[in-house]
């Protein structure tokens, strides 16, 4: 972030503030700014009440946020596009009479993003305000009740401001990738304008040295705009704190129909990935498919694409687990100061750091590759310190004096009583930080100026290019890539301690 | 003369069973539940107030002519102080202590009356266990309930705030003039100027 903020002032030392001008230049740049603000606010608001819905409700969505943005929004497209599920069981019904022929969704207002946003977001909200409440909340929950508060009442009033005011950070965190991200943009924005984020991409691929004056302009105006909205926020949050709410009832039912409707949109997203990746064709007027094969999941399994995704998100991952071990075995502890970094790697918006990193690639003549692994790292190590810190700080001080009591050396205590002790939430973090490096889509492709292809990478472009069936076969191996990891990561530490009773209760 | 009546032949709650039981209150008396630890105290509260899964066999709620126990919680009117005071993290002190009626005026009255009232927008974290056992006896009173249940509500409190905070609660009962329930340990709990019932769950 700080090479970000050198190299615009730097260039704007260079330039001049009037080269700001150069924004004037850029069609339709106003309506991509609404884009980008509205699109980003009303998705993490909803995904904030969804969230705290979800915990309430005990409703497992976790595993959510293991799926990448980018295949969740693929699958979401072949649900509503005119020629995709809808189209063809539309037919099929009777409603239309042939299936559309034009692919893409018809939204200028990015709704749809919205939606995609936000089950993603609220999966990951879900995770904080469920690891953040407590026994009395619903204490408090029943005593509202007991003061003359109905159910729909007490939640609204209590169990929801609650959550919203103690998760405030997450949201924020919410707020600024929704705002930023580019992922979901890319399959499910508007063209016409699309959002700030991908009017920057669109220029930092071009390489006329105005467009790039224009990206950095764009990017400070994205760091404003981020602000803004969480300002907004917080304006909205403030008199959902404190008002006498009414309609509590209705909203309540909404609520509840509404986390089904997008249950039902989660399920049926792989389910049409899966289906898509498997068959042959789709004749108009057909329920599914006519003839399936495997040709194309082969050709996606066995490409170069798929390997290095694999490798680069293998290699980040074990990379960062070394480093953030090596942190914490030498005293590393996520508080004061040295948590700052953290909250910056996964809180600022990406683009702000790639830009950082690409500029410092160019000046320094790196290897892509190393500046590559920099930039997933960088996130991959940010998530992995998350985890494991706290864990670190949980193991039992006295089993570890008890093995030094016996001779043993500090690096020692470490690899043989803290690790072991640590295996699965060492396993669930390298899951977590290979299903990181997967996700990510900006740094891969401005890092390396595209020439390192990824499954991320293929899917952006494959949804450019109509190949619905290479499309969902190279999302759904991007969404089950992390699935097959954790699953792993989740069955290892099981079979390895299967023998050691203590061990099933330690992690 | 409104008098709490319950009773019931059974009450279960999972393996616990307890019962039969039947007792009244009236008002201004205070109904104190004795007995061991797991012997039901807190469960008979819960049941009461209708915050509990509890089954039960052949029971009653009265408040006057009115049967309680077919109503909701929040129907029911029964003011609840637990061992926590159960501050809404959310809300200022005075939002905590007006959260049942919105009536913020008669809440910074209420407040002044147990000198808290230069706490008012305070957050709730920020006030001593003392402080924040007066605003939930405020909240649950200011609900204007029709009986007050005193789930241990002193226990967690110093020995030199609790002596404060029972005089403030048994002052508040004189003068609201209800029926009150409290479930103790401590012998020193029950109250030297007001009408005293005991109950002793160990052998219901």
């Amino acid at each position: 972030m700080i090479l970000a903020l050198l190299l615009c002032a730097w260039l704007l030392w260079q330039q001049g503030l009037s080269s700001a001008l150069v924004l004037g230049d850029i069609p339709g740049l106003w309506r991509s700014v609404w884009l980008s603000g509205f699109t980003g606010l009303l998705s993490t608001v909803l995904a904030a009440l969804l969230a705290v819905y979800w915990v309430q409700v005990g409703q497992r969505f976790a595993w959510l946020v293991g799926v990448p943005h980018l295949a969740l929004a693929v699958g979401l497209a072949q649900i509503w596009s005119p020629s995709g599920l809808w189209g063809h069981w539309s037919v099929a019904s009777g409603l239309l009479a042939q299936v559309p022929q034009f692919p893409n969704l018809r939204d200028d207002n990015g709704l749809f993003m919205v939606f995609a946003l936000m089950l993603k977001e609220a999966a990951f909200l879900a995770i904080v305000f469920g690891s953040q409440s407590t026994a009395e909340d619903g204490q408090r929950v029943i005593l509202a009740r007991s003061l003359g508060c109905n159910r729909a009442q007490a939640y609204w009033r209590v169990h929801v401001p609650m959550m919203l005011a103690r998760g405030r950070y997450a949201i924020w965190l919410a707020l600024t990738y929704a705002v930023t991200q580019v992922e979901v943009a890319s399959v499910l924005s508007p063209q016409r304008p699309p959002t700030l984020a991908l009017m920057i991409i669109e220029r930092l691929n071009d390489a006329r040295p105005e467009a790039w004056t224009q990206a950095i302009w764009l990017v400070l105006a994205l760091v404003v705009l981020v602000m803004l909205t969480i300002v907004t926020f917080e304006l909205l949050l403030k008199p959902l704190l404190v008002h006498r709410a009414f309609g509590e009832t209705l909203a309540q039912r909404c609520l509840s129909g509404f986390s089904r409707f997008a249950a039902l949109h989660i399920v049926l997203s792989i389910v049409i990935l899966t289906v898509l990746a498997v068959s042959k064709r789709w004749p108009s007027g057909q329920w599914l498919p006519s003839g399936w094969h495997i040709d194309t999941l082969s050709r996606v399994l066995s490409g170069d694409v798929f390997l290095n995704t694999l490798m680069l998100g293998l290699t980040a991952s074990l990379l960062g687990i070394l480093i953030a071990l090596t942190l914490l075995h030498f005293g590393w502890r996520f508080a004061g100061a040295s948590r700052i970094w953290v909250v910056a790697a996964l809180g600022l918006p990406s683009l702000l750091t790639v830009l950082g990193l690409y500029w410092l690639s160019v000046q320094t003549q790196l290897p892509s590759i190393l500046v590559l692994l920099w930039g997933h790292g960088f996130v991959v190590l940010a998530y992995q310190l998350l985890l494991l810190a706290p864990a670190w700080q949980k193991l039992p001080k006295p089993l570890c004096d008890q093995a030094a009591s016996l001779g043993m050396r500090p690096w020692q205590v470490t690899s043989r009583v803290r690790l072991p002790l640590m295996s699965r939430v060492i396993a669930t973090a390298v899951a977590i930080g290979f299903s990181v490096s997967v996700a990510q889509y900006v740094s891969t492709l401005v890092l390396t100026g595209g020439r390192v292809q990824t499954l991320g990478i293929e899917v952006v472009i494959a949804a450019g290019s109509g190949q619905r069936n290479y499309l969902a076969a190279s999302a759904l191996m991007l969404a089950s890539l992390p699935a097959v990891v954790f699953w792993i990561s989740h069955a290892a530490p099981n079979w390895l301690w299967r023998t050691r009773k203590g061990m099933q209760i330690v992690d | 003369m409104t008098k709490l009546a319950f009773g019931f032949d059974e009450l279960r709650n999972g393996e616990f069973v307890l019962g039969p039981l039947q007792a009244e209150v009236a008002t201004g008396e205070v109904l104190v539940l004795w007995g061991p630890s797991g012997s039901g105290k807190s469960t008979l509260l819960q049941w009461l107030v209708g915050a509990s899964s509890a089954e039960v066999k052949n029971g009653y709620i009265r408040m006057a002519v009115q049967d309680l126990l077919a109503l909701p919680i929040e129907q029911r009117q029964l003011g609840w102080m637990q061992q926590q005071p159960l501050l809404f993290p959310h809300l200022s002190v005075i939002r905590n202590a007006a959260f049942a009626t919105g009536d913020l005026v008669a809440a910074r009255q209420a407040l002044a009356e147990v000198g808290l009232s230069a706490y008012a927008e305070a957050d709730p974290a920020t006030l001593s266990g003392g402080q924040q056992a007066r605003v939930a006896l405020v909240r649950a009173l200011a609900s204007k309930p029709r009986a007050l249940l005193l789930d241990e509500p002193f226990s967690s409190l110093d020995p030199k705030l609790r002596q404060s905070v029972r005089e403030l609660v048994w002052k508040q009962i004189r003068d609201v003039h209800i029926p009150a329930i409290l479930v103790t340990h401590d012998p020193a709990d029950i109250p030297q100027n007001l009408p005293v019932t005991q109950l002793d769950l160990s052998h219901a």
